[in-house]
């Protein structure tokens, strides 16, 4: 297991709870600016999320094969934390995008913004990216088990705490810390880089041969440097052409 | 010898046990929101709070030798602090309320002291507060790890998951239960007992499979726990009541004269009782402020004071008709949004150039309670059922981003933002659709919290004290955030106006002349502003800036101040 000790495992444990709760408020909060509704929309998604994850839990040991060959918890983590920064990233423009597509479209066609077809498939969409989000998550706390376990015996509740507590920063900061300052989509790539160096840290901590793993965290985190530095243009681009369709109507 | 539990009935308490945990802080959260008129904030602590007693909760549990025993007795003191936690939120707010007032009236609302002491209330009630949600959670934080505990016990293999998913399934069933079935349907005080007695009901079943001993301590322990619950039960009306009435009318009596505080609380009962009505959005209460005076009521939307019976007028004229002497333009076609108690369209259909009106309400149970309740019916006058009215209900949002046809003038009349869900109603992204949906020549008129320099006096109207009087930098800060916001959104002409303490803004595209002669103008549509008031309207200062930085988005929102807890 490399250098990894139990009090650094902790560690991760309350950062990747941060940011998992952080990347399904954002998506909330995303979703309430194209389907209306705050209040529902952040019932939905907690409790999509709060589902999924446990889905995530039960499938365990299912997921697990699915995901590596060998059961090698680390890897796994690390693969984990990858897909949930690059989701995480996307999903509020991919919300934002998918819903414009619909907004093209002619009132009489059958996929007109307002048919049945169109909101369903809206719905559909919005709502797999929670659940994709929610079982990526789902899958980190057992596996922080297990890596805890291996480190010291019968740590599991302790490591739940910590989960608890990566929570409840989380939900909190997000309202009363995050979103009066940041532009929702800037969040979005801010958690994803400290989602991906929690990652990278992990990758070193525990001595992670897999070079290519490394490689496409370096990459990720290029990408969401790439957006940081024209964020604000990139902002303004999105909002503009996706949102209010200038240049459309 | 002893027996003991299946796994599936381990994991199906594991599903309950959760799904209560999650009512109880939805619960908390949800009527603290409501009492204080701050929402985003106390959520946000609440769930903190709750969530961090897990946290601890979850690293005490993992000692004990007897899971099963310990299991019990977290259960019972769960469901007796649970289940009276609505009741006990009622008593310190109501406390709070009371306490406040009496203070406030002994005093100069500014003074330093004053101030002080509200400042020393107000700690003292969050801490409570925030202390028993922190014990809830705390107790709900053991659970988990007991059940994992009894599973170890019976030496069955890897459950940790296991659990861990029905937790997780049982916290969704919780808040889908809360948000679709409880909320809208009942009584919150209901809810927290109905909860309660789920937790109770966990320690009856442990008892009769006979996995725990039954002690005489247990038995007095279960027995006094649920007399608790059935009690407050029988009586939740009753305890209700006299938290509305506290709430509402303890002011109003406090300053009639002749009367001492402490004969509130030997009289509450002879006081008409508060008319609560419930929507799948909001509370709606409907008093009588004054003990002797019948006529006048008052309608409270969760419990924001709306309007009075007996001076709504003054606001719903102001709204309407100064806007409509300023713009020389006749207007035709009108979009009204919000405004589902029917006052403000009573007032646009005084205009009989005025051919159609469009009206957006999102709550269908105010649509219906103006238009067929007589108290609402006999103010409105059945405005709602005038055939130039188009009533709508839907999200005013939503229907903005999706209108294609353009209006000659468009009434805003939305709660004041306390809540990222309001927030957006204000936000550049609805003015912009505003915008589009604006005629050219036309004008947008909206009820907003601007303040003034001039020093308000402290009034004892509708029931309600105005102590927010002096101007700060907070409220320079809360006008230029609305009027920035309203600026970028395309606005260049922005005129705020106030009338009898309420302020309105009032807005127009580029090119449309305003006419300020409003006194000279035909009175007849004002039965109750006079010329005064009129000559008032000009006459205030509203300090602001215009900044792109202070914007109101919905992707980066800004709330405006509002003085409520």
């Amino acid at each position: 297991m490399g250098n990894l000790r139990f009090s650094v495992l902790c560690f991760f444990a309350v950062a990747v709870a941060c940011c998992s709760i952080l990347y399904e408020l954002l998506l909330a909060q995303t979703l309430a600016t194209t389907m209306g509704n705050t209040t529902l929309r952040y019932n939905i998604t907690i409790g999509l999320y709060i589902a999924s994850m446990g889905v995530g839990a039960l499938c365990y040991d299912r997921l697990l094969s699915l995901f590596s060959s060998k059961r090698s918890e680390i890897e796994l983590f690390i693969k984990i934390e990858c897909l949930l920064a690059f989701f995480g990233l996307c999903a509020p423009f991919l919300v934002l995008i998918f819903d414009s597509f619909f907004q093209s479209f002619n009132e009489s066609s059958f996929l007109s913004y307002q048919s049945t077809l169109a909101q369903s498939l809206i719905f559909v969409f919005n709502h797999l990216l929670i659940v994709l989000i929610g079982v990526l998550s789902g899958l980190e706390l057992p596996l922080l088990m297990k890596l805890a376990s291996n480190l010291r015996e019968k740590s599991e509740t302790k490591i739940l705490m910590y989960d608890y507590f990566g929570t409840l920063i989380g939900a909190v900061s997000f309202p009363i810390l995050l979103v009066p300052y940041i532009h929702l989509f800037t969040m979005a790539a801010i958690i994803s880089t400290i989602n991906l160096l929690v990652a990278f840290l992990f990758a070193i901590f525990t001595d992670v041969k897999r070079r290519d793993l490394v490689a496409v965290i370096f990459f990720l985190v290029f990408i969401n440097g790439i957006y940081l530095v024209f964020h604000q243009n990139v902002n303004e681009f999105v909002i503009e052409r996706f949102y209010f369709m200038e240049g459309t109507f | 010898m002893k027996k003991s539990l299946r796994p599936y009935e381990l994991l199906t308490l594991a599903l309950l046990l959760s799904a209560c945990s999650i009512t109880y802080e939805l619960l908390m959260a949800n009527t603290l929101a409501i009492m204080t008129g701050s929402y985003i904030w106390w959520q946000s602590i609440t769930i903190g709070v709750y969530i961090g007693g897990l946290g601890v909760g979850s690293s005490l549990a993992g000692k004990s030798q007897d899971p099963l025993k310990e299991l019990f007795w977290v259960e019972i003191i769960l469901s007796s602090l649970g289940g009276l936690s609505v009741f006990l939120l009622y008593l310190l707010h109501g406390g709070y309320h009371s306490s406040d007032f009496l203070f406030y009236i002994q005093n100069d609302y500014s003074s330093p002291v004053y101030q002080q002491y509200n400042l020393l209330l107000k700690s003292v009630f969050i801490f409570f507060v925030q202390a028993l949600t922190f014990f809830i959670g705390l107790l709900s934080g053991f659970e988990i790890p007991l059940v994992m505990r009894i599973f170890k016990q019976e030496k069955a293999e890897e459950m940790d998951h296991k659990v861990l998913g029905f937790n997780y399934i049982g916290t969704l069933f919780g808040s889908v239960c809360f948000a679709f079935f409880l909320i809208p349907k009942v009584n919150v005080l209901a809810i927290s007992i109905i909860v309660g007695l789920v937790n109770i009901f966990v320690c009856y079943y442990l008892f009769a499979r006979g996995v725990i001993k039954i002690s005489p301590k247990k038995s007095l322990a279960l027995f006094f726990t649920s007399f608790l619950l059935f009690f407050l039960g029988s009586n939740i009306n009753k305890v209700e009541q006299y938290y509305l009435k506290t709430f509402y009318l303890f002011k109003s009596f406090a300053t009639l004269p002749g009367t001492r505080p402490i004969h509130f609380f030997q009289k509450i009962d002879q006081f008409n009782p508060v008319e609560r009505l419930k929507s799948k959005y909001q509370f709606i209460d409907i008093y009588q402020p004054d003990p002797f005076d019948k006529s006048e009521k008052v309608m409270a939307i969760d419990m924001n004071f709306q309007f009075s019976s007996q001076n709504e007028q003054y606001y719903h004229e102001a709204f309407v008709h100064i806007p409509l002497s300023m713009i020389q333009v006749n207007p035709k076609r009108v979009l009204v949004l919000g405004g589902g108690d029917g006052l403000l369209i009573r007032e646009i259909l005084k205009h009989s150039e005025i051919e159609n009106i469009v009206h957006v309400e999102l709550d269908e149970f105010v649509l219906d309670v103006a238009k067929n309740r007589k108290f609402f019916k006999e103010l409105n006058r059945s405005s709602l059922e005038d055939p130039r009215v188009e009533s709508i209900v839907g999200d005013a949002f939503y229907f903005l981003r999706n209108n294609k046809k353009k209006f000659d003038a468009i009434f805003i009349d939305f709660p004041y933002p306390n809540s990222y869900n309001l927030a957006r109603l204000y936000s550049i992204e609805f003015y912009r659709f505003v915008f589009q949906s604006l005629e050219a020549n036309g004008f947008v008129v909206l009820d907003a919290p601007i303040h003034d320099k001039r020093s308000e006096i402290p009034t004892h109207e509708y029931g309600q004290v105005v102590v927010d009087n002096v101007f700060r930098e907070e409220d320079e800060q809360s006008n230029s955030i609305l009027l920035s916001t309203a600026y970028f959104a395309g606005f260049p002409q922005l005129f705020p106006y106030k009338v009898n303490h309420e302020s309105f803004l009032l807005m127009t595209k580029e090119g449309v002349a305003l006419h300020y002669d409003i006194d000279q103008k035909n009175l007849s549509y004002y039965e109750r502003i006079t010329q005064v008031d009129l000559r008032e309207v000009m006459r205030l200062k509203y300090p602001y800036k215009i900044d792109p930085s202070l914007i109101n988005s919905l992707f980066r929102p800004k709330l405006l101040r509002n003085s409520n807890f």
